[in-house]
């Protein structure tokens, strides 16, 4: 049983330290993927889901402009929403990075606050 | 205490086992949840009560509380450890499970009270009781010092190839009921791999699960492939539901696929390999890696589609709809930017076009250089060399990768995930013999069906028979039973009747056969092979040449044989060679592409797969034939015009011919012994280019029919009226023939150039002609008794009584 509480406290103040950094930084890159943030920052200006339209041959000031118009606008609809999801993905960065300094803190200290806890349980209930 | 627990192999997971020993995960798992909800309510609660909660509600909060952080802690240590302990540490958790409770160093006995000795034994169909009278009965195995050479990692795979190699009793007790070492390992590794599962599931927040979960947004970048969608399947996509399987064997191929994709221009390959699997198995494992995020960085996103071209030709049918759907299909997964078309069996796609008058290639052309899109062809080997190879757009576009025929860890994992499944829903268990079994049939006697479908199917199949029965276990003969009653092909150890035959088989032969032992011989000894399972499976049952004079009884060997050991002479598929001795003798045999026939060589051993093959006149037939022959002789296979493969593994196959007989007759004249001069035969065979010597060296054995003596033909006179009396017999007529009456058949048909023919001729005019010609008459009628003799002056009649 010592070998027990020895093992975990050594594991609790090594090991574990290392663990919880891998974890956030499992949660941060799958929050850099979900949101895209790459792929969305890189094609920013470009018409949402490739749809354009083909200049038509000939002149046709007309033309041009319907085209240049629809062209215009996909490219703006695409600016908007990949605007706002990237910009979600960046906050929900911020409350992770946040979150692990809080937990960091968190950790070094749960053995007592659970101890303390318990007493503090013990004390209200008797 | 035992002499393992103190040994360094439990390194670093004494403790862990310790804590599992007094406070198992599942029972954490239930109780952190217990009190994990407590908490939440009891914390509601206090939010919501404010000043008013009562004391005993904060205490109850706090005592909830600590106790759910308490254990989640644990939790923590418990996952953290045991994840570590797969590569850091001697032994996984798993084993270290097992040998925490080894007493007297007795690992057997530890691991079959164990719950995965347990589960692996069901899986090879051991009951309880069974396991129990074996711990009884056996001497215990100390497995003393079996540890001290392990300096490393030790994987589950060695530790129970540990216990298999160093425990006699062991071994004997699986060898009884036929399972093999790596049967045994393979068991009890399903279930190390299904209790690992369990510990990945929960692990929500790894980077595997992590990465599962789908994004936001990656296609408002790409276009749309609506066209596609209808004729492919997203690869990328299914791997999110189904992780295949990483055969490390296929990395080197996996890697240089991705460096030819992210070169730059023209980017393609053609993975070619022998078997349809293999190259699949590559293409699926890249879907793999990109879906979970492991691909070099300039895949990510990619999208890998498997398109279906036959369903693009039929669905589409003329040539002028065909070209404008697949071009629609290519320009969309162009503008998309983000897909790796795959073109399975590229050959038989561009060939298939071909016929409604397309060019694939030229439709393919302008997007070889597309930065855009990637295109992937897969194709055999043989077709690579024999037909892309020689197109200059896709030597100088595509690069070529070869892979090795893969083993079929891919497939049995597959499988076992099916039958995970099936045995959910079906309340069944599938032994780990049984799930083997049916890969292997899959791939012994459905050779032109894709394995992993076909192995599916028989799993399937196996399981609904077992259950049509009203049992619970699928065990190997139920697959071997089904794949016999599919095929024809006895699959099973023979018994009864079969078996009597089996041991009697060359005397029943000889019996029929007269004068010709060595035949008898030869035949006998190879279906003995055939069926006790000592033969090379990669060949046809046996492969027999027999040369000698016409009459001789060639032929008739090859009836008695299928009269004898295949039910009948139906079941002989019959090809008179001569027939086969111009230009389009290949086609005819294995079929034409062109004009989409099917082979008659190919249609006869679909219908017969389990028969006689008889080659009648062999020396007749084209050079291009007897090279096909002797691709069959060698592999027992081929593959047809189709490009499906044709199995010849469970036939004999008897080629006759009359080469040969001017010097076996020169041989028997001067008095010669044929046994002693064969290789005269042969040698005047070869020289006279009749046939090539690597033709003859893959024959099992060549035959020498003798010819007839007249105590030969004496005998065969005998057989043949007792088979005219017995067809007799069933119309009502009894038949008699006096000795003198056969010498009488000897000696008109003793024409020693045509063996026993002449007297089968006599047979028909004198006998059966006879016979006829009375009963049209109603001279003979059902009920009567006739005797055929000879009279005074020599000559033969019939006379009634």
């Amino acid at each position: 049983m010592f070998r027990l509480i020895l093992s975990y406290f050594i594991w609790h103040y090594t090991e574990a330290f290392k663990e919880i950094y891998i974890l956030f930084r499992n949660f941060l890159e799958f929050i850099y993927h979900f949101f895209s943030i790459k792929v969305l920052s890189k094609t920013l200006f470009s018409p949402w889901r490739k749809l354009n339209e083909t200049y038509k041959k000939g002149w046709s000031l007309n033309a041009f402009f319907e085209t240049f118009v629809v062209n215009f606008i996909m490219r703006i609809v695409g600016f908007f929403v990949r605007l706002s999801i990237i910009t979600a993905g960046i906050v929900c960065l911020l409350i992770m990075i946040v979150t692990e300094i809080f937990i960091f803190a968190l950790w070094t200290v749960l053995p007592g606050i659970i101890t303390l806890l318990f007493i503090s349980s013990l004390k209200l209930l008797i | 205490m035992n002499d393992i627990k103190t040994k360094k192999i439990l390194k670093g997971l004494y403790e862990v086992l310790t804590l599992e020993d007094l406070f198992p995960h599942r029972v954490r798992r239930v109780v952190f949840q217990m009190f994990g909800s407590a908490s939440l309510v009891l914390i509601i609660v206090l939010i919501f009560g404010g000043e008013a909660a009562d004391k005993n509600i904060k205490g109850g909060a706090f005592l909830c509380i600590s106790i759910t952080l308490f254990l989640f802690t644990l939790e923590a240590y418990f996952y953290s450890t045991v994840i570590q302990s797969r590569e850091k540490f001697f032994v996984s958790f798993d084993i270290g499970e097992l040998l925490y409770y080894v007493d007297d160093n007795d690992l057997t006995c530890a691991l079959l009270f164990s719950n995965i000795g347990d589960l692996g034994m069901k899986r090879l169909g051991y009951s309880e009781d069974e396991i129990r009278e074996f711990l009884v009965a056996r001497n215990k195995v100390p497995f003393t010092g079996v540890f001290d050479s392990v300096t490393d990692h030790m994987y589950a795979e060695d530790y129970f190839k540990l216990i298999y190699e160093n425990d006699n009793n062991l071994r004997d007790f699986l060898f009884k009921k036929g399972v093999s070492e790596d049967e045994f390992i393979g068991a009890m590794l399903w279930v190390v791999k299904k209790n690992r599962k369990v510990i990945e599931k929960e692990r929500f927040w790894s980077k595997d699960n992590l990465s599962r979960i789908g994004g936001i947004g990656k296609n408002w970048s790409y276009g749309e492939t609506f066209t596609l969608d209808r004729y492919g399947t997203d690869l990328t996509e299914s791997a999110k539901d189904f992780e295949p399987v990483y055969i490390k064997s296929k990395e080197k191929v996996i890697t240089r696929l991705e460096s030819v994709l992210v070169r730059g221009n023209g980017s393609n390959a053609i993975i070619v390999s022998d078997d349809g699997e293999s190259r699949q198995d590559v293409v699926v494992m890249l879907a793999g890696l990109i879906s979970a995020g492991k691909s070099l960085v300039h895949l990510q996103h990619k999208r890998v589609f498997l398109i279906n071209p036959n369903l693009i030709i039929e669905s589409q049918g003329d040539k002028i709809s065909f070209e404008r759907e697949f071009s629609v299909m290519l320009g969309e997964a162009d503008r998309a930017e983000n897909v790796i078309l795959v073109i399975p069996e590229l050959t038989s796609f561009i060939k298939s076009a071909t016929t409604i008058g397309a060019d694939v290639i030229s439709l393919i052309a302008p997007f070889i250089h597309s930065p855009n899109i990637h295109i992937v062809g897969l194709d055999s080997k043989k077709n690579y060399y024999d037909f892309l190879g020689n197109k200059n757009i896709l030597t100088e576009n595509f690069e070529m990768i070869a892979t090795d025929n893969g083993d079929d860890s891919s497939l049995i994992s597959m499988l076992v995930e099916e039958v995970e499944e099936i045995e959910k829903v079906g309340k069944v268990t599938v032994t780990y013999p049984a799930l083997l079994c049916v890969v292997e049939s899959a791939k012994k006697y459905f050779e032109e069906s894709l394995k992993a479908i076909k192995s599916k199917e028989l799993l399937l199949e196996s399981v609904g028979l077992v259950l049509g029965q009203g049992r619970r276990t699928v065990i190997k003969s139920d697959v071997l039973s089904l794949v016999e009653a599919e095929t024809g092909v006895p699959t099973t150890a023979p018994t009864g009747k079969e078996k009597e035959i089996l041991l009697h088989l060359t005397d029943l032969l000889k019996a029929r056969i007269v004068g010709q032992d060595e035949a008898c011989e030869v035949i006998g000894d190879a279906l003995k092979r055939g069926r006790a399972g000592v033969r090379n499976p990669n060949k046809p049952i046996g492969s027999f040449l027999f040369l000698g004079p016409t009459g001789v009884g060639k032929t008739e060997t090859v009836k008695a044989l299928a009269d004898t050991m295949f039910e009948g002479e139906n079941n002989i598929s019959r090809f008179d060679m001569s027939e086969f001795r111009d230009y389009s003798a290949t086609e005819r045999l294995i079929g034409s592409f062109n004009t989409d026939q099917l082979g008659v060589l190919s249609l006869a051993l679909r219908q017969k797969p389990y028969g006689v093959m008889l080659l009648d006149e062999f020396e007749k037939t084209t050079p291009e034939v007897l090279n096909l022959f002797l691709r069959i002789f060698d592999e027992g296979m081929f593959t047809d015009a189709h490009n499906s493969k044709i199995n010849a593994r469970n036939n004999v196959i008897i080629a006759t011919s009359n080469a040969g007989s001017e010097i076996i007759w020169d041989i028997i004249r001067n008095g010669g012994d044929l046994e002693k001069e064969k290789n005269r035969v042969i040698d005047t065979i070869i020289a006279g280019g009749i046939f090539k010597p690597e033709l003859l060296n893959r024959f099992d054995a060549v035959v020498l029919f003798h010819p007839l003596k007249p105590a030969d033909l004496e005998k065969i006179a005998k057989l043949m009226m007792d088979k005219f009396t017995k067809r007799m017999k069933e119309r009502g007529i009894i038949v008699h023939a006096t000795p003198e009456f056969l010498s009488y058949l000897v000696s008109k048909g003793n024409d020693p150039k045509f063996g026993a023919r002449p007297m089968n001729r006599a047979i028909d005019d004198d006998v059966e002609k006879y016979v006829a010609d009375r009963l049209i008459r109603g001279e003979i009628a059902q009920g009567d008794k006739i005797t055929f003799e000879i009279n005074n002056e020599g000559l033969f009649h019939l006379r009634k009584g």
